[in-house]
């Protein structure tokens, strides 16, 4: 039995578990935000929700209002893609209202580090045979979730990196 | 909401830019600048730890 997915699985795991604990030892906790950042990603968790399941209730209409022949993607896709959908919308609120990024840790280096979290998913998804498949009907039978992760974290490291301080100090 | 000149005026009194006065009391330059420019409305316990930093009463920064 081919088991290399549970195992890279695994593997992901552990490396973001050391990296991690690893900032948690040079700068501390990593959510340390203040009242108003608490507030900023409350509100941003409930957008997040509402994203996910406005993604989930779409592929339903769709499905039915076709009478069961088609639907934009399967189960398993969509499950992925609603985390990420909603992970991304979260972060783009949250990064809006410098709300994302904890008050001890230093932007720059957390960019570099969702990059190259970013780039290594992307690489890795290139080792699947089948990154993207189309089958019949239309429907996405399978997208690498390592392309989507990648593609995600890419986003959100392009965020942080690109947003500009719109009401520095006067 | 109305902007808080008054700490910002407070602020600039003590020579303390957004920057410092946020990390004395543990919050992020954007929380200072959305306080004083009226965009965020404090709890008390926050309003506390300024008026603690910028040596003034709740009343001189936060009444209107």
């Amino acid at each position: 039995m081919d088991m290399r997915n549970e195992i890279m699985f695994c593997v992901g795991l552990v490396v973001v578990m050391v990296i991690i604990s690893a900032i948690r030892k040079k700068y501390g906790k990593i959510g340390a935000y203040d009242e108003r950042q608490m507030e900023v990603r409350l509100k941003a968790s409930a957008m997040a929700y509402k994203a996910a399941l406005a993604l989930i209730l779409a592929n339903g209409f769709v499905y039915v209002f076709s009478g069961k022949k088609f639907s934009l993607m399967d189960p398993y896709n969509t499950a992925v893609l609603c985390i990420c959908v909603s992970v991304l919308v979260f972060a783009a609120k949250c990064i809006e209202n410098d709300a994302y990024i904890g008050l001890n840790i230093n932007a720059k280096k957390y960019s570099m580090l969702l990059f190259a979290v970013g780039a290594l998913n992307i690489v890795s998804s290139a080792a699947d045979k089948n990154i993207i498949s189309f089958v019949t009907n239309g429907v996405i039978m399978y997208i690498s979730p390592q392309l989507m992760l990648g593609i995600l974290f890419l986003l959100v490291a392009v965020m942080i990196t690109t947003r500009k301080d719109k009401d520095g100090e006067r | 909401m109305m902007k808080n000149l008054k700490l910002k005026a407070a602020r600039a009194a003590l020579d303390m830019s957004q920057q410092e006065l946020a990390d004395k009391i543990g919050v992020s330059r954007q929380t200072i600048n959305a306080i004083e420019k009226g965009d965020y409305n404090p709890t008390i316990k926050l309003c506390l730890a300024i008026c603690k930093e910028l040596n003034k009463t709740l009343d001189e920064l936060f009444w209107e």
